[in-house]
């Protein structure tokens, strides 16, 4: 398909260093909590199977994604994993804040007129050497049963710059029902990525359709992936099952001073 | 993925345009010929093409008059439906009588239903669109009700059952495609397949896929996926299920299963949506 081959033919030609062998930066950069995934924001639509629950941190990260009542997707007893990643793919440095965070980033700034709970919902963070701003616009759909993420990222250095941007869930589907069973069958498109039980519930990460470089991945570490080489953690064969995650992953090359924005959801089907 | 042949069951173009040209056909053709016994079939003609956006955000559709969603088209170049033998559609079992009645459009339509009666006030090619249909035997009548959510590249179809029998029923209810994603996988026919609790969808990996999904209801449904493009027999739907995951040139279909008080009505609703 088209984009795939695009990404990867990208990843090959100008990313193909940050593929392989650079995981252990990833690693070594200490990831610190990020207020321990405790939610700032719990958003509830619908009940019993029309419910749609989710929670947002302070840093925004879901870490909660709940429906039908009862079934929860992303939290597994506690807090989930998921969140966000940027590379910076001129220096290779890495950002991420996946729930436990890249310790370079400065605090969120939250903009929620309504007060906690309510919509709209703006969360506005910058790296801490300044180099980008990511701010986060969440929003929901709950006839869809989705919760949306607009992501806007802007290159605040002084010269252009090539950014990846990467949304993360280590997906565990159905794990109210499943106890500490954990495994999933996951699969990724050029569009999306998704996680499920056969019979059960699943969640998928999808784009809004965009003319910008992306791709879908499955993630079969559930560690969160490397911001600079977001498919190196791809499982060998498809589908796959396993304590995995969902990525979307962009390329954004961006002027300095200008922003691009792209849109993720997550939807429970 | 590589345990399966992409070679056993390739579509001949040729071969399903023959067999489109024969009013009653029979089990047992090749995969792409295949439909259901005592079947006539319609040709996928649009009564109304939707159109929207381009390039990534393109999303066109197409209805026949008989309610068939006969064309998805997501993002630009990329065909889910309308591919080979084209087949989707809606199927009824009176499970007492087992008396079927159906519509797939090039995979077979039972004869045992009436014209339809569009509502449609601003003309074709316009919502809102309500499409009835009775069964000529007068047992049920079948109202779909159309409408699109453009952002989310979704069909939706509220379909309306009643039992115009006099008698009380037990009815099923089934939506089926046979989704041929990503231009039958550019050719070859070949998606993988699988469900869960209210969805069902055909996809090739790194590509794109195109689901149907339920609106949730408390009304007992199944999710099936065949092994074949045209197998959804409503009065026999668990012939022909797939293992899933399935690989291959299969078919999906959720199925709503309730009981039907005489001159009462029973709603669901389904969406197909390009992911």
């Amino acid at each position: 398909m088209g984009s795939r081959k695009l990404w990867l033919s990208v990843a090959v030609l100008g990313f193909g260093m940050a593929a392989f062998g650079q995981t252990s930066q990833l690693v070594s950069q200490s990831p610190s909590p990020s207020t321990a995934g405790t939610c700032q924001s719990v958003f509830t639509s619908g009940s019993g199977l029309t419910l749609l629950q989710f929670c947002v941190t302070v840093n925004g990260n879901i870490t909660e994604f709940h429906g039908p009542a009862g079934w929860e997707h992303i939290a597994a007893g506690v807090p989930g994993q998921e969140g966000y990643g940027v590379c910076d793919n001129d220096t290779k440095v890495r950002y991420f804040d996946y729930t436990s965070d890249s310790g370079n980033w400065s605090n969120a700034v939250i903009t929620q007129p309504g007060g906690p709970n309510t919509f709209p919902l703006k969360i506005t963070r910058t790296s801490s050497d300044g180099v980008f701003t990511l701010t986060q616009a969440f929003s929901r759909n709950p006839s869809e049963r989705i919760a949306k993420i607009s992501m806007t990222l802007k290159n605040n250095a002084g010269s252009s710059k090539t950014f990846i941007l990467v949304r993360f869930a280590n997906v565990n589907a159905n794990t109210s029902s499943l106890g500490t069973n954990l495994n999933n069958e996951f699969d990724s498109g050029g569009d999306s990525a998704w996680a499920y039980n056969l019979g059960l519930f699943g969640v998928r990460l999808s784009t809004v359709p965009t003319a910008l470089e992306h791709a879908g991945f499955v993630d079969m570490t559930n560690d969160g992936p490397d911001p600079c080489a977001p498919g190196s953690s791809s499982p060998p064969t498809h589908p796959f099952y396993g304590d995995g995650g969902v990525i979307m992953a962009y390329v954004l090359a961006l002027p300095a001073g200008q922003s691009k924005t792209v849109g993720v959801e997550y939807k429970r089907f | 993925m590589t345990a399966f042949s992409k070679v056993s069951i390739r579509k001949e173009l040729l071969v399903g345009m023959a067999v489109l040209t024969l009013a009653v056909l029979s089990c047992g053709q090749d995969q792409q010929g295949q439909v259901l016994n005592q079947a006539v079939v319609h040709d996928p003609v649009c009564q109304s093409t939707f159109n929207y956006g381009s390039g990534q955000t393109l999303f066109n559709f197409c209805l026949t008059s008989n309610g068939n969603l006969v064309q998805f088209t997501s993002p630009e170049g990329f065909e889910h439906i309308r591919e080979g033998l084209t087949g989707e559609g809606y199927g009824i079992c009176d499970t007492g009588l087992n008396t079927g009645y159906f519509d797939y459009a090039q995979r077979g339509a039972s004869v045992n239903w009436n014209n339809p009666v569009i509502a449609q006030p601003g003309g074709p090619n316009t919502f809102p669109l309500k499409m009835t249909r009775a069964t000529s035997d007068q047992a049920f009548t079948l109202t779909q009700a159309f409408s699109r959510n453009p952002v989310e590249r979704i069909v939706k179809i509220i379909m309306t059952i009643k039992n115009t029998s006099g008698v009380p029923k037990a009815v099923t209810l089934l939506r089926y495609a046979d989704i041929d994603a990503n231009n039958a996988d550019h050719g070859d026919y070949l998606n993988e397949f699988d469900y869960g609790f209210e969805s069902v969808w055909g996809y090739n990996t790194g590509s794109y896929s195109l689901g149907l999904s339920l609106v949730p209801t408390s009304v007992s449904h199944s999710e099936l996926v065949w092994d074949k493009p045209g197998a959804a027999d409503p009065c026999s739907p668990r012939l022909n299920l797939a293992s899933t995951p399935f690989f291959g040139d299969g078919s999906a279909g959720i199925m709503f299963s309730f009981p039907l008080a005489a001159g009462k009505s029973k709603t669901v609703s389904v969406e197909y949506q390009r992911f």
